[in-house]
């Protein structure tokens, strides 16, 4: 019994990846082949990265402060506290923007995407397009898709200067570090390879918020339940790929 | 003229169309009937080139459309207009992107062109004054004429009805069955309805067929359809729940 569900679940995950990989190929294809949506990219890069400052600037301050806090903490052990700039500026940069920006944004906006186009193929609005001469991939997709990629990137040098700024205070009122050292340190910890890196992983989450929520939009069948699974499985996915990509990345950057 | 042959399309384990026979001629208004669930609106969407045959053709017009690339098959969708079920409006656009939105995609007529023939086109159905309303503010029956209006934005030669008068009241639907043949008359438009109401479907068609386990199994004018012999046929149209169908 538990063989049979295994096993139909990893035709499932074949399925699902090699869907999202079709998906994929055929956004690029058309991105590279016809003119871009403008105005409809635009309006995406409203919804996706404008929208998420709110949510992604309070996630940022907080996990700045908290990581504050834990590695003053450790460091205190060793009278080290002035080393917690440099923490936080590296965590920041290379992990925790990226992830956690990628994370909050997959939530908010990836549910979205699934919902709304969900909706779309359950009331036959995508059948519609086609039947107008459009393709759904060129209307639908390719605008999300490079709002994705480049509006994460943005988000996540937001959450990066946010997270920084979060430990600022926390170091700076609360453990007694000076603004001067705390900011030099930050500086100096910095490589362009830090930074590089994070925003690196962030172009590659932004487009795989896009094109999961975009997949199960399409995939979705029968009614509103339909669009309730669509969503979910949307979230999950596209949590599910940021965590392995992310491993798959930080050890690729690490030993190269 | 539309020329299906041989098609079949199952999923999964449902063989909903076996080898499917049917010739539509230019000018005529063929209304298919059958029991829900028995794939009318597939073959309307397979017409329509949205959905693809697992085996046999659709010639429209001499034209095979399985042979098209997709770029061409998006040129050739412009000649048909479908209305669908639910009128499948966009909900994001307002009644004047949705009527216009072939042609404010696939022409390169300026926008007040592009309203005035919105505004022609949801005359002829019936509607004026709506243009910047949202379909979420419409009732029913108005959304199937902005469903309609659509279809004929771009003056189409066929139209494809998917279900015109489901879900509207019986007067509703007396007003979209005679919008229905004024776009025939007026228009002069080949016409494919399927639905399974025989009221919409005696006063629309100058042909009904009737689709029965993936098959069109006999066609004929409405007098001869109402008078026919076949006991399916008879089953389905006298609403009887005893006979070949349920047996």
């Amino acid at each position: 019994m538990w063989l049979a569900r295994l096993g139909s679940h990893s035709m499932d995950l074949a399925y699902n990846t090699g869907g999202i990989v079709l998906l994929l190929r055929d956004a690029l294809t058309t991105l590279f082949t016809t003119p871009l949506r403008w105005h409809s990219t635009l309006d995406q890069m409203n919804r996706i990265g404008v929208t998420s400052l709110p949510l992604v600037f309070l996630t940022a301050l907080f996990t700045g402060m908290v990581l504050s806090l834990q590695s003053a903490y450790q460091l205190r052990l060793f009278a080290a506290e002035q080393f917690t700039s440099d923490l936080v500026a590296l965590s920041m940069t290379r992990e925790l923007g990226p992830v956690l920006t990628a994370m909050v944004v997959a939530g908010r906006v990836g549910a979205s995407i699934a919902a709304e186009i969900g909706t779309m193929k359950v009331t036959e609005q995508i059948d519609a397009l086609r039947a107008l001469a459009t393709d759904p991939v060129r209307y639908l997709v390719v605008p999300r898709l490079v709002a994705g990629f480049f509006m994460l990137f943005f988000l996540t040098i937001y959450a990066d200067c946010i997270g920084m700024l979060g430990g600022y205070f926390v170091a700076v009122f609360k453990l007694g570090i000076s603004s001067h050292q705390y900011i030099k340190r930050s500086i100096d910890i910095l490589m362009i390879k830090d930074v590089m890196t994070g925003l690196a992983k962030a172009f590659i989450f932004g487009t795989v918020i896009s094109i999961v929520g975009c997949y199960f939009g399409f995939r979705t069948e029968g009614g509103a339940e339909g669009v309730g699974r669509s969503t979910t499985l949307a979230v999950v996915a596209a949590l599910i790929l940021i965590i392995a990509l992310d491993c798959f990345f930080t050890a690729l950057f690490y030993f190269f | 003229m539309i020329q299906i042959k041989g098609l079949h399309k199952s999923f999964g384990a449902n063989h909903v169309l076996r080898s499917l026979d049917l010739e539509i001629q230019t000018g005529e208004a063929l209304v298919i009937i059958g029991r829900s669930g028995c794939g009318k609106s597939v073959l309307l969407k397979q017409i329509m080139g949205i959905m693809e045959p697992d085996e046999g053709t659709i010639t429209i017009d001499g034209v095979d459309i399985s042979s098209l690339s997709p770029r061409e098959l998006d040129q050739f969708r412009l000649k048909l207009g479908m209305l669908f079920q639910g009128a499948a409006l966009f909900d994001s656009l307002n009644v004047r992107e949705n009527v216009g939105f072939s042609l404010y995609e696939h022409t390169s007529l300026p926008p007040e062109v592009i309203v005035e023939k919105v505004r022609e086109k949801l005359g002829l159905v019936g509607l004026e004054g709506i243009d910047e309303m949202m379909p979420s503010a419409l009732s029913g029956g108005m959304k199937k004429r902005v469903g309609l209006a659509r279809a004929i934005a771009n003056d189409p030669k066929i139209i494809l009805y998917d279900e015109p008068t489901t879900g509207l009241d019986p007067i509703m639907a007396d007003g979209i069955n005679e919008l229905i043949l004024r776009m025939h008359e007026k228009l002069r438009v080949t016409s494919v309805t399927v639905t399974h109401d025989l009221k919409s479907a005696y006063k629309i068609a100058n042909r009904i067929a009737m689709l029965y386990n993936g098959k069109i199994i006999g066609s004929g004018t409405p007098k001869e359809i109402e008078n026919t012999d076949h006991p399916v046929i008879r089953q389905f149209i006298t609403g009887s729940s005893t006979g070949p169908i349920t047996e």
